[in-house]
């Protein structure tokens, strides 16, 4: 810390370090500690002070009604009952007053007594359930307010969504590393580097355009009346004419199509990056020896790019397992959720922040598990993705 | 293991316009160590790389032990390469990487552990089978390398110059030692190298190279006393070169006048009378006076360095630098080459000058610096 001190001076030490503790801070730790909070505390109507409360607000709604009825009511006695019709009082202005009219005549001290009465009990219940309210009050305040209940309550279709999700992006992940181990291979350690400065070029170019244009860009290609359905056409394969198109949204081939094209460069690039460290000598020098290509690539190639790899590995499922717009355009419904939307829905549809936390916490769980299974399974320490 | 020959015949290999080696012809001797000798950018390593097969070449063949080499992959070949890099395989312990051949070619593990022992052996490097690469000093990887190679027991070995990197103390360790493995397995070595005195102290023959043409192929010793060519005269070993212009030819015997006086010296063949030529005095046969002598004449003493084992007298004649060497045995004080400045006479013998027609001459220490 003092040798930071000294190589940066006191005034831009003292700013960086601030930077980084407000970052730390109020962009990390706080909104985790208020995700984790709200999902460790359960939501629940159905306890002791919930049903007091429902109790109370009956009894306050009902004693209200009476002594409207008791000021002004149009008390009309016609079958001996205490008929309130407040709704269309206010409704219906005009008939209000033919009303109040034609029953100002049987408003009778008879009644009047009764519904004094009733207020009078209606006040005393009140008064009783208040004081149990206050007791169970403070039952709950010196109750443990967190439980795993938002953890275990996810209903089976969520679920469902849940594990699809995650196998899908396992999916994507593993075609993507087959998709980028060979294009980096060629790109790092096949090609002249002028040539592979132009290759790379043409990796980086696509990622200039907007995420959202980018899918948009496969719209164009699934649609109904789009590029794959008029080449079809074209082939003969189907009729475009005869309402015959291919509803190509319903598959979930297309969400994974697109989900690897939006994700793939950052699966090629950590892997080039280690890729292109190696020296091609080490290759030249094993094809001397006598060693086939796969045996170059599984005994050398491979061993130095790992740590690429596993990093490529964990930023593709990082990104697909928490793809929003992609599953949320390609799909249009036509397909089941993805994890990501039954988390905003909870936030934002059902507003139960408290289950939402607990549903974005799990997925944050288990992309964690995600990371140590490949760090575990490369054999790959921190230490070692931290120096690429 | 078996050394083969090896015949380049009308070699010649061309990147685009550029040609890299010029119409080649070279035959190796089974068993020989054969250095290929030349400035960076000669062409030697592409030459060692068409051999080895990582180059195709634009036209003629290669031939080891008779056998034509084309379409043959370099995994294929009998020979094995050791690179300037020695490209290691850093993720693999010592014993992986010395048995890697072995590996490829589908020797069960411990065998293969067994064998990288006595191989660790033959090159000194006994117990350092688990290690990795990166644990050993520079002397231990060049021994790794070496064992790597010699492991798929090949017929040549190519090796480019792998000491380049190392210190000089451990460098000249190690020509004697890559020398003693050479004799002790009889493998064909094919070794490239920049450094005149890496070669002579390796090889039994050697081919020197400039421009992608090999300018002599011949002993050590025919090559740093009978020179052919300029080039080969400046390149290998230190040498006063003297321009001039032929005055007369005769038994082996030519006369050369020059801007310091008239000389006597052996002759080359291709010399003819009038033409321009350069005669050529290794520093160690100039002596200091001898008014008697033939060849002689005066120079200015301008700095004098203690290179150990001799010194090395800087003199200057007509503008131009002469180098001469005296063991530190040589009475240096009756000599009275104390003081700089003093005016001598230095004289040489005319069978230590060589005469030769005027050629392109290796790049001295100068202009090297200045490039």
């Amino acid at each position: 810390m003092i040798s930071i001190f000294k190589v940066y001076g006191r005034y831009i030490t003292s700013f960086f370090l601030l930077c980084v503790a407000t970052w730390v801070l109020i962009l990390i730790i706080l909104p985790q500690i208020f995700l984790i909070d709200r999902s460790l505390k359960y939501e629940y109507h159905g306890d002791r002070v919930g049903t007091i409360n429902n109790s109370l607000e009956r009894l306050y709604a009902s004693k209200l009604v009476k002594k409207y009825d008791l000021d002004f009511g149009p008390t009309c006695n016609e079958q001996g009952m205490v008929s309130v019709s407040m709704g269309l009082s206010i409704t219906e202005g005009k008939k209000v007053g033919e009303a109040e009219r034609e029953c100002e005549e049987v408003l009778s001290s008879e009644n009047k007594i009764k519904l004094e009465q009733e207020v009078v009990e209606i006040n005393s219940q009140i008064e009783i359930l208040l004081q149990e309210e206050e007791v169970a009050k403070i039952a709950k305040a010196t109750e443990f307010p967190y439980s795993f209940r938002n953890y275990v309550m996810m209903s089976g279709l969520h679920f469902k969504t849940l594990t699809r999700t995650i196998y899908y992006s396992i999916l994507v992940t593993v075609v993507a590393l087959i998709l980028c181990y060979p294009v980096a291979y060629v790109v790092a350690l096949k090609s002249a580097p002028r040539k592979a400065a132009i290759l790379f070029l043409a990796l980086i170019i696509p990622y200039a355009v907007n995420e959202l244009m980018r899918i948009y860009a496969w719209l164009t290609i699934f649609d109904l009346k789009g590029l794959l359905n008029t080449m079809l056409d074209f082939l003969g394969v189907l009729a475009l004419d005869e309402d015959k198109a291919i509803v190509w949204y319903k598959y979930p081939g297309t969400v994974f199509t697109v989900m690897i094209y939006t994700n793939i460069l950052f699966m090629v690039f950590p892997i080039y990056n280690t890729m292109s460290t190696l020296n091609r000598d080490q290759i030249e020098a094993a094809q001397d020896l006598g060693a086939k290509a796969w045996r170059i690539h599984w005994r050398i190639i491979i061993p130095h790019a790992k740590p690429g790899i596993a990093i490529g590995t964990i930023m593709t499922f990082m990104l697909t397992v928490g793809a929003f717009s992609v599953p949320y355009i390609i799909t249009r419904g036509l397909q089941p959720k993805w994890f990501t939307h039954i988390i905003y829905d909870k936030f934002f549809e059902s507003s139960n922040w408290n289950v939402g936390s607990a549903y974005s916490f799990t997925l944050l769980l288990i992309s964690l598990i995600f990371v140590f299974v490949v760090m575990s399974f490369f054999r790959v320490s921190i230490n070692e993705l931290a120096k690429r | 293991m078996h050394g083969q020959k090896i015949n380049l015949i009308n070699l010649s290999v061309k990147y685009g316009n550029f040609t890299a080696v010029q119409s080649t012809n070279l035959e190796v001797k089974a068993g020989e160590f054969f250095s290929i000798l030349g400035p960076s950018g000669c062409g030697k390593t592409t030459l060692l790389r068409t051999i080895s097969g990582f180059i195709k070449p634009s036209k003629g063949q290669v031939l080891i032990g008779e056998k034509d080499m084309e379409d043959i992959e370099p995994r294929n070949r009998p020979t094995a390469l050791i690179f300037q890099s020695l490209a290691l395989f850093s993720l693999m312990k010592v014993w992986e990487n010395v048995t890697f051949g072995l590996e490829a070619r589908g020797v069960a593990a411990k065998e293969r552990y067994k064998r990288a022992i006595d191989l660790l052996d033959l090159v000194a490097l006994s117990g350092e089978q688990d290690k990795y690469p990166s644990e050993l000093s520079g002397g231990q990887m060049q021994r790794v390398a070496v064992a790597r190679a010699l492991a798929v027991e090949p017929s040549v070995l190519l090796l480019d110059e792998p000491l380049a990197a190392l210190d000089l103390k451990l460098r000249q360790h190690m020509r004697s030692e890559l020398r003693a493995i050479q004799k002790k397995t009889g493998v064909t070595f094919i070794y490239i190298t920049h450094d005149q005195g890496e070669a002579l102290t390796m090889s039994d023959r050697i081919a020197v190279m400039n421009h992608g043409i090999i300018e002599q192929t011949d002993t050590t010793d025919n090559v740093y006393d009978k020179p052919t060519t300029p080039f080969v005269a400046s390149f290998v070993g230190q040498a006063n070169v003297f321009k001039g212009v032929i005055k007369s030819i005769a038994d082996g015997l030519a006369v050369i006048e020059t801007v310091h006086g008239t000389f006597q010296g052996k002759a080359s063949s291709k010399l003819t009378n009038a033409s321009k030529a350069m005669m050529f005095v290794r520093p160690e046969k100039i002596r200091i006076g001898g008014e008697q002598q033939q060849n002689f004449m005066k120079a200015t003493l301008t700095r004098r360095d203690l290179e150990g084992a001799y010194i090395n007298l800087f003199l200057q004649a007509s503008g131009e630098e002469i180098v001469l060497h005296l063991t530190k045995s040589a009475d240096l004080s009756s000599l009275n080459i104390i003081d700089d400045q003093s005016e001598h006479i230095i004289s040489f013998g005319s069978r230590d000058a060589l005469i030769l027609p005027e050629g392109e001459l290796a790049a001295t220490g100068k202009e090297l610096a200045n490039d």
